[in-house]
C-alpha cells in the first residue's frame, strides 16, 4: 500500500537578494510577473519593513491524502506554488511548517535538465541515477536494457548528455525515473517535451504504474493529459488549495475563472494602457507648447521680429 | 529526512523541525551509501581527465615536479641533509595538499552538487563523502609516490612511522565537518569561497612545508605555531620523519577538531534544510 498525507503545509520561498532578472525556481513569479499580476498575487510576496521583497509565499496551509491508486492532478496558473509542492513531495523542499508523511518509494521528475551529470555519458547516468535514488549495482544492471530500450535512444547513450536535445534528456529521464518501479512518482510537465509517439508510450507505462497500485502525481497545464491520466484534481491558487475534486469538474471551475481572470487582466492592461498613452499625450503636448515657448524667446524670432518691425517703418 | 529506496515500504516524515539529530543521521546514512558516493567521485575524476592522454598521471606528475623544485631550491637555505629535507616535503607537501583540498573542496561541495540537491532526495553528506573520496585518492596516489621517492633517497620506515595512521585517520574526521560546514556556509555567503581562495594561497608560505619550522626562530616561528595547520602536519610528518610528534600539536588538532564538529552541528542543524534555495 502506498500513502500520501499531506498537513498544513506552509513553504515560504527566500530570495536573498536575488535580482527578479535572474529568476527564481519554476514556481516563483518574478517581479515583473507579479506586478502584472496585481491584486491577490501581491499577498504571496513576502516583504521586509522597507517594502523590499525577501521571499514568496508559496505555499499556505495545504492538506490532502492520497491512496493507493490515486492519481493526482494538480493544476494552477504559473507560480501558483505547483512545483514548489512538488518539490517538497519529493524531499527537495523542507516544509517550514506542517508535515508530510510518505509511505513507500518515491521517484520524481521535476526537471528534466536536473539529476544528470551533464558531461557523463547515458549510461554513466542510468548508473549514477538508480544509485542516487537507493538502487543497488545489480538493480541498475538489470535495468539497464530496459531503460534504454524504452528511452529509445540507441547509441545516444553512449554519448554526454549534454549532446542530446531536451526531448531525448526527458526520455531518459523518465525511463529512469519509472524503471524501478517507485511506489509513488512525482512529475511536472513531464510531456511537454516529448513526441507524440513517445507521449503514448509514457502514458500507457503511467497507466500500468497506477495500476499496479501506485500513486501518481501530476502537475500539467494539458487538460487533455490530465482527463486521461488522473481520476482527481487540485486546484493550487496562490499556494492555497482552491478547489479539489473530480478532474472535469475542477478543470472547468479552474477555466472558468481563469478566463475571468484573464479579463480582469486585459481590462486592467487596457486602463494601463490608456493612462500611459494619456500620459505620453500630455507629454508631447507639454513637449510642444516648451518647444514653442522656447522658440518665441529665442534669438531668431527675436531678429524676425526686429526685421518686421524695421519694414513696418 | 528520508529513506528513499531503503526497504520495503519505507515510511518517510517530513517536517520543518529542526534537530541536531537528524544531522547526524544524515551523515551516518550518507556513510552507509558507499557505493553512491565511490562511484559519483570515480565519475568526477574520469571527467576531470577525460580527453587528456596522461589523465590520472597528471596529478601525480604536478605533485612530483612540485616536490623537485622544492628540493632543490630551497635545499640550499636548509641545513637538513638532503634524504632528509626531501622526506620533509614530500610528506609534508602531500598532507598539506589534501588539507586544501578539503577546505577548497568543501566551499563547493553543495554548490557543484546542485543539480542533485536539486532533483534527488538523498543524505546531504554523500556529496561531502563524495568530495572527500576525490582528496582522498589523489593524496594515496601523491603519498606512493612519496614514499617511493624517499625509499630511493634511502628512508627506511621506523616503528614511530604507524604514529601516521592515526593521524590520517583524524584527517577524515575533520574533513567531513570541515566541508559540510563550509559547504553550507559557502552557499549561504558566496564571499567565503573567494576569502577561502585568497587566504589559501597565503598559507602555503605560512606552513612550514618549504622551510623546515624547527631551524627557525622568532616571528616565523611564532607565526607557524599560531597556524593550526602547522600542527595538523605535524602530526603526519613527524612519524614519518622518525620523530615523535609534540603534544602540543595533538592538543590544538584535537581542540580544532572539536570545534569544527560543534560549527558543523549548528550549521548542519538551523542551515541545512535552506540549502535547496541557495544552491
Amino acid at each position: 500500500m502506498s500513502y500520501v498525507s499531506v498537513r498544513n503545509l506552509f513553504l515560504n520561498y527566500p530570495l536573498y537578494q536575488r535580482a527578479p532578472s535572474q529568476g527564481g525556481a519554476p514556481a516563483v513569479p518574478t517581479g515583473s510577473e507579479v506586478a502584472d499580476h496585481g491584486g491577490g498575487r501581491n499577498e504571496t510576496l513576502i516583504r521586509r519593513g522597507d517594502g523590499s521583497v525577501i521571499g514568496v509565499r508559496a505555499l499556505c496551509d495545504v492538506s490532502f491524502e492520497a491512496v493507493s491508486g490515486d492519481r493526482v492532478a494538480i493544476i494552477g496558473e504559473n507560480g501558483s506554488g505547483k512545483t514548489s509542492l512538488l518539490q517538497v513531495l519529493a524531499g527537495i523542499y523542507t516544509p517550514d511548517a506542517g508535515e508530510v508523511v510518505i509511505e513507500g518509494r518515491t521517484t520524481s521528475v521535476v526537471n528534466i535538465n536536473l539529476g544528470m551529470n551533464l558531461e557523463a555519458t547515458g549510461h554513466k547516468n542510468i548508473t549514477l541515477r538508480g544509485l542516487a535514488v537507493g538502487q543497488t549495482r545489480e538493480a541498475v544492471e538489470a535495468k539497464r536494457a530496459e531503460i534504454a530500450a524504452f528511452s529509445g535512444l540507441g547509441d545516444f547513450l553512449d554519448l554526454p548528455v549534454e549532446t542530446y536535445s531536451a526531448g531525448m534528456r526527458m526520455r531518459l529521464n523518465f525511463a529512469i525515473a519509472t524503471a524501478f518501479k517507485p511506489d509513488v512518482l512525482i512529475l511536472d510537465e513531464w510531456l511537454s517535451a516529448g513526441d507524440t509517439a513517445f507521449r503514448r508510450k509514457a502514458t500507457d507505462r503511467m497507466r500500468t504504474f497506477v495500476d499496479q497500485a501506485g500513486i501518481l502525481i501530476l502537475a500539467s497545464h494539458s487538460r487533455s493529459l490530465m482527463e486521461t491520466t488522473c481520476n482527481r484534481a487540485i486546484w493550487l491558487d496562490y499556494g492555497t488549495i482552491r478547489a479539489e475534486g473530480e478532474v472535469e469538474a475542477v478543470a472547468a471551475a479552474y477555466d472558468e475563472e481563469m478566463a475571468r481572470r484573464q479579463v480582469d487582466r486585459d481590462a486592467r492592461a487596457a486602463a494601463e494602457l490608456e493612462v500611459a498613452l494619456a500620459h505620453a499625450e500630455a507629454a508631447a503636448l507639454q513637449a510642444q507648447s516648451e518647444a514653442a515657448s522656447i522658440s518665441a524667446n529665442s534669438w531668431s524670432n527675436f531678429f524676425i521680429g526686429l526685421m518686421k518691425r524695421l519694414r513696418g517703418r | 529526512m528520508s529513506a528513499q529506496g531503503s526497504a520495503l515500504q519505507p515510511v518517510v516524515t517530513r517536517s520543518g523541525r529542526k534537530r541536531a539529530a537528524s544531522f547526524f543521521a544524515d551523515i551516518v546514512l550518507g556513510a552507509s551509501m558507499v557505493n553512491v558516493w565511490r562511484t559519483f567521485a570515480m565519475d568526477d575524476m574520469r571527467q576531470r581527465y577525460r580527453r587528456s592522454v596522461l589523465g590520472l598521471l597528471w596529478i601525480v606528475l604536478s605533485y612530483a615536479t612540485f616536490v623537485l623544485a622544492v628540493t632543490f631550491f630551497f635545499g640550499a637555505f636548509t641545513r637538513a641533509s638532503p634524504s632528509e629535507f626531501v622526506t620533509y616535503v614530500a610528506v609534508g607537501y602531500a598532507a598539506f595538499m589534501f588539507l586544501m583540498a578539503n577546505i577548497q573542496d568543501g566551499c563547493t561541495v553543495f554548490v557543484q552538487s546542485s543539480t542533485w540537491i536539486k532533483s534527488v532526495s538523498m543524505p546531504l553528506s554523500i556529496h561531502v563523502y563524495r568530495s572527500i573520496f576525490r582528496s582522498l585518492f589523489t593524496f594515496v596516489l601523491n603519498m606512493a609516490v612519496a614514499l617511493a621517492a624517499i625509499i630511493a633517497f634511502g628512508w627506511r620506515p621506523e616503528m614511530t612511522a604507524f604514529l601516521c595512521l592515526p593521524a590520517l585517520a583524524i584527517y577524515l574526521v575533520n574533513a567531513v565537518a570541515a566541508q559540510y560546514l563550509l559547504g553550507l556556509v559557502a552557499a549561504r555567503f558566496r564571499d567565503i569561497t573567494h576569502l577561502i581562495g585568497s587566504v589559501t594561497r597565503i598559507l602555503i608560505f605560512l606552513t612550514p612545508i618549504l622551510w623546515v619550522h624547527e631551524e627557525q626562530t622568532g616571528a616565523r616561528a611564532l607565526v607557524a605555531d599560531l597556524n593550526p595547520l602547522t600542527h595538523y602536519i605535524e602530526i603526519f610528518r613527524a612519524p614519518l620523519l622518525g620523530d615523535t610528534p609534540r603534544l602540543i600539536s595533538w592538543a590544538v588538532v584535537l581542540g580544532v577538531t572539536l570545534a569544527l564538529w560543534v560549527a558543523a552541528t549548528l550549521a548542519g542543524t538551523h542551515m541545512r534544510r535552506r540549502l535547496p534555495y541557495w544552491v
